[in-house]
């Protein structure tokens, strides 16, 4: 092996590397942008919510508007405040957690039943009766000063109801 | 039993994963070509093309560039019919909700308005290499058809695009454009209320642009598209560039598509998603104030790309600037290939050193020819009021336009005797003379029409507002 | 062609690192540029109602929005918090029992849903201060203010006609509610029609008590039976049966200053400066025979209301032509506000000069078209532009040519050896 012989190889070595480099780079930039443009997509796609509408904060009203024992519909939130004898709140999704029909108040019944397959709940959206597989879900209360607001933007579900998902003034 | 059913179903996957992505590539470019001779590429190009056909500067990639916009242009065109609703006035609130409510909504429409307007340049750009390269001539005639056919729909997609935003910018430069239309002989206002459905641009015209917009004019472009490509194969590939007294190479050296073409134009539109992109992020498309018929911004302009005939308008009778001119150029458009059809000098940018000669003599002339008519006429000229007992059509219509013709018949006399120019030279510097004179009527119209279509400096132009 | 690959693959990476950059700008960015688009719109969208509000809110709900009389003040906090939906409905539908019409089109009124919308944006978000100004600069304040003073001795002369007290009160109601839109001694505006009218007259009293109390849906004219008593309302039916036998000037209409904003003195300096000066003087000292305007004794008799009339309509007989086809009123207003800012420093006599010379003809003002600029302001970009196309025009030509000439004396060459 002379010395010119090596001198190709490294030459040839040389070459390589910055091939793989050139490579690799290509590679990192084309992932970064495919990345990117996932990242616009997926965006673009994605609702966002103004304040007050569905999906967004809702703020209800003052604490006092609702007696206690009273379950209020709030249509555009798509949820009721339901205020118990103890004084606490709860957002109860207005949707059955069977499949997804909107459940009136019974106010004569003291219920929510729902019209599409006579599921029962009671006014903390409790079961009373199936086919729903589980209580009304919640939305989260949060009570600043003596405005009532609810979040929209998350559902919670439970599976019983529980004195500590209550929210107090 | 199962096992077979197995075997079938890999060996059939195997198959379909062999044709989209070959295992291993070889070291060489002749092996390399030939283990992908089934793929997508080859159904576009050839397996192989001359060498020189890759040459940059003969066609600039303005054809591939032309078919990327398109697909730029399907790609956001898709995702903005998400957000969209055509009716009027919510049609405009759907864009001012893209503008602020929906996350890249505004850059969508960035890329869509600019890709947009940058098809036109390029498509006009194509077609101007394809004259002046003489690579339109049979047996090539049917696909430069096939290209002005295109030409035309891409100006529609763009006219019914501009109506959509429903803004003012909008509103008004269809209802000038669509005027032009009346002055068609007899049939003119059936096919405006056609078009408008109904007497002014309403929010049925609205409907109406958007289905032609999303699906008429882009289906037709697809096929002319298919059509396009297909012919450009049938033809024998595009023409060879050569050097200016260089003979024709009849056993030209070929290269393989793969990868010496695919890569080329790869990094070509690349380079194009970036600067379009760029543009669009840094760039907002324009929008104005929501339409109202009630008011008309002064001056109202139609979109750029009409500027010409709008300004052919302040001096012709809109008969003559808009239905008479534009249809004699389409004629000329069209029968070019079967005027000038002696396939003499292909592949020669502007055939010849006299060829260049006489297109840097016609450009220089129309230059400042057009620039001075357009003075002149604008200021001294009056021929409705010299001839007021003509009808405007003639005295202010095609008495105008016999002396624009007799002109330009002299020059071609000029050169046909003067100079002893050929045919094709005649039909060069004729050419050259009248897309000059477009550029310069385009230029006139966007740039230096004010208030009252009044010529203004650009620069001290008078605001709207 | 390892070299070409090289650049390809080099411009490619180039291509590549331009694009993510650009996108990566544009996603970093984009929480911040959507949020600046919303402002950027509800700015526009409050401009425009701005205009709106000037041209057909502000005759009834003021220069600010501050309210007149019993038409409610819009400028007010409990309003900004008000829901859209109330305000919108409340604009469109009008409110039954008031003043307050239909305003959208669906309901026979001017205003497209989105004009609706962007009042509503102007009252949960708009800066009133920003309102009266444009009201003033757009010629638009409303002149006639709500209420008037009826002219002390016509008043006591009218206790001695038949029933003259009923026709003091009602006078006095008049004065005070219906003045702003039926205008001076009952002659009518442009808000509503004239009641000192013989047509008017021709109806019954019923009829016209029924309309004092039920009003005219769809219009201004509100149902006064809840605000007026009964007896009131019969006393204006009978002031408007009987207004003939009424002297004139019972119910002048007032004297009201003109509103000025900076912009609007602005405007009027210009205006007066181009076309005014040369005969009043630059400083409205007058010239040799023409009045000046800069002096006590004008500027102290003459009301706003007077000076805009001679603006407008001229002085026949005079050199002092009319203004009013060629300048809009606000133009004109903006003039007479510029004239009354004098009044505080006016001398008491006016010292007159020589004519100054500016102004003049409209065509020898400064109107840059193409041509005319070039001789007005010595502005060197519209000759180097027209010297820039010819030289690239004889350029091109010239370059023709040689070439041309040069190939066929090679041809000649060529052939003669």
């Amino acid at each position: 092996m002379n010395e010119q012989q090596i001198e190709i190889e490294r030459e040839g070595a040389r070459r390589i590397d910055r091939r793989s480099f050139l490579k690799y780079s290509g590679i990192a930039v084309g992932a970064l942008a495919v990345a990117e443009i996932g990242t616009i997509g997926f965006r673009y796609a994605q609702p966002r919510v103004a304040e007050g509408d569905f999906g967004g904060v809702i703020a209800v009203g003052a604490v006092d508007d609702f007696p206690t024992g009273s379950i209020t519909h709030i249509p555009n939130g798509r949820f009721y405040i339901a205020r118990l004898d103890d004084g606490g709140f709860l957002a109860l999704h207005q949707r059955c957690t069977h499949l997804g029909c909107t459940v009136p108040w019974d106010q004569a019944a003291g219920q929510f039943i729902c019209p599409c397959h006579n599921s029962q709940f009671d006014d903390t959206g409790d079961v009373l009766n199936p086919p729903a597989p589980r209580p009304l879900d919640l939305f989260s209360v949060s009570i600043e000063g003596d405005i009532v607001s609810v979040d929209t933007g998350t559902t919670i579900s439970r599976d019983d109801f529980d004195p500590s998902q209550a929210v107090y003034a | 039993m199962s096992n077979s059913v197995l075997d079938d179903e890999q060996s059939g996957f195997d198959r379909a994963r062999k044709r989209l992505a070959p295992p291993g590539v070889p070291s060489n470019d002749r092996a390399r070509s030939r283990l992908v001779l089934d793929t997508l590429v080859l159904h576009l190009h050839p397996a192989r093309i001359p060498k020189r056909t890759l040459k940059w500067t003969y066609t600039w990639g303005l054809g591939g560039l032309a078919a990327l916009l398109v697909t730029l242009l399907v790609a956001t065109g898709v995702l903005l019919l998400v957000n969209y609703t055509p009716t009027a006035p919510d049609a405009y609130l759907s864009i001012l909700n893209l503008r602020s409510n929906i996350w890249f909504g505004e850059l969508l429409r960035n890329i869509h308005h600019w890709s947009a307007n940058l098809l036109i340049v390029v498509a006009v750009l194509h077609l101007l290499r394809v004259f002046f390269t003489g690579a339109y001539r049979p047996p090539r005639e049917v696909n430069w058809i096939f290209g002005v056919v295109m030409l035309l729909l891409i100006l529609g997609a763009n006219f019914t695009g501009y109506l959509l935003p429903w803004d003012q910018l909008a509103y008004w430069a269809i209802t000038v454009g669509t005027s032009l239309i009346t002055y068609i002989p007899l049939v003119g206002g059936s096919i405006e209320s056609l078009l408008l459905g109904g007497p002014e641009v309403s929010g049925t015209t609205l409907l109406h642009f958007y289905a032609l917009h999303i699906s008429f004019i882009p289906l037709s472009i697809f096929l002319l598209m298919a059509l396009h490509f297909w012919r450009v194969r049938k033809d024998g590939g595009l023409t060879i560039p050569r050097a200016v007294d260089e003979e024709m190479d009849e056993r030209p050296t070929r290269v393989t598509t793969i990868p010496h073409l695919v890569r080329r134009e790869t990094v070509w539109a690349l380079a194009w998603i970036a600067i379009v992109v760029t543009f669009s992020v840094f760039v907002p498309a324009p929008l104005e104030g929501i339409a109202d018929p009630a008011v008309s911004p002064n001056p109202a302009k139609a979109p750029w790309y009409f500027m010409g005939i709008q300004e052919l308008l302040v001096h012709f009778h809109p008969f003559v600037a808009a239905i008479v001119i534009p249809g004699l150029a389409l004629a000329g458009f069209f029968s070019l290939p079967f005027l000038d059809h002696d396939a003499l000098h292909e592949g020669i940018w502007f055939r010849s050193r006299r060829g260049r000669s006489l297109g840097a003599i016609a450009a220089g002339l129309s230059l400042v020819l057009t620039s001075a008519w357009i003075v002149i006429d604008d200021r001294y000229l009056d021929w409705s009021v010299w001839l007021d007992t003509w009808p405007t059509v003639l005295s202010n219509g095609f008495l105008p336009l016999a002396t624009v013709v007799v002109v330009l018949a002299l020059l071609d006399l000029w050169i046909e005797k003067g100079l002893g120019g050929t045919l094709e030279e005649r039909v060069l510097f004729l050419f050259t003379f009248l897309a000059v004179s477009l550029v310069v009527l385009t230029v006139v119209g966007v740039f230096f029409r004010g208030p009252g279509m009044e010529l203004f400096w650009p620069w001290s132009m008078p605001s709207p507002h | 062609m390892t070299r070409t690959r090289s650049i390809e693959i080099g411009v490619g990476l180039v291509a590549g690192v331009a694009l993510t950059i650009a996108l990566g700008i544009a996603i970093v960015d984009e929480p911040d540029r959507v949020v600046t688009a919303a402002d950027q719109i509800l700015d526009e969208q409050i401009d425009d109602a701005m205009n709106l509000y000037a041209q057909q809110c502000s005759v009834c709900h003021g220069l600010s929005g501050e309210g007149i009389g019993s038409n409610p003040p819009l400028n007010d906090e409990a309003l900004r918090a008000a829901d859209e939906d109330m305000l919108s409905k409340i604009i469109a539908r009008g409110q039954p029992g008031t003043a307050m019409p239909a305003w959208s089109i669906d309901d026979g009124g001017p205003f497209s849903d989105y004009q609706v919308s962007e009042l509503v944006s102007l009252i949960n978000y708009g800066n009133w201060d920003e309102v009266g100004d444009r009201v003033v600069n757009l010629g638009l304040a409303p002149l006639v203010p709500f209420s008037a003073e009826p002219d002390a001795a016509i008043y006591e002369s009218m206790g001695e006609l038949d029933g003259g007290a009923s026709l003091q009160h009602a006078v006095d109601i008049y004065a005070a509610e219906c003045v702003a839109c039926h205008g001076a001694d009952g002659l009518g505006t442009g808000l509503a029609p004239a009641l000192n009218d013989p047509d008017v007259r021709e109806q019954t009293p019923d009829e016209i008590t029924r309309t004092i109390e039920l009003g005219i849906p769809g219009t201004l004219m509100a149902p006064w039976g809840g605000r007026l008593d009964d007896e009131t309302i019969d006393d204006l039916a009978q002031l408007i049966a009987r207004w003939e036998e009424v002297p004139s000037g019972a119910v002048p209409a007032p004297d009201v200053p003109i509103a000025t904003t900076e912009e609007s003195l602005a405007l009027g300096e210009t205006l007066y400066a181009d076309n005014c000066s040369t005969c009043h003087g630059v400083e409205g000292q007058g010239t040799m025979r023409i009045p000046a305007l800069n002096v006590e004794g004008f500027l102290g008799e003459a009301s706003d209301a007077a000076i805009e009339q001679i603006v407008t309509l001229g002085v026949p007989g005079t050199p002092m032509p009319a203004w009013g086809d060629r300048m809009t009123e606000a133009e004109i207003q903006s003039v007479v506000g510029f004239i009354r800012s004098w009044e505080d420093t006016a001398p008491a006599v006016a010292t007159p000069s020589p004519p100054s010379g500016r102004g003049g003809p409209p065509w020898a003002r400064t109107n840059e078209t193409l041509l005319t600029s070039e001789g007005s302001a010595a502005d060197w970009r519209g000759p180097a532009f027209i010297m820039g196309v010819l030289a690239v025009s004889i350029t091109l030509i010239a370059a023709g040519f040689r070439s041309l000439r040069r190939r066929s004396r090679v041809e000649t060459e060529t052939t003669e050896s």
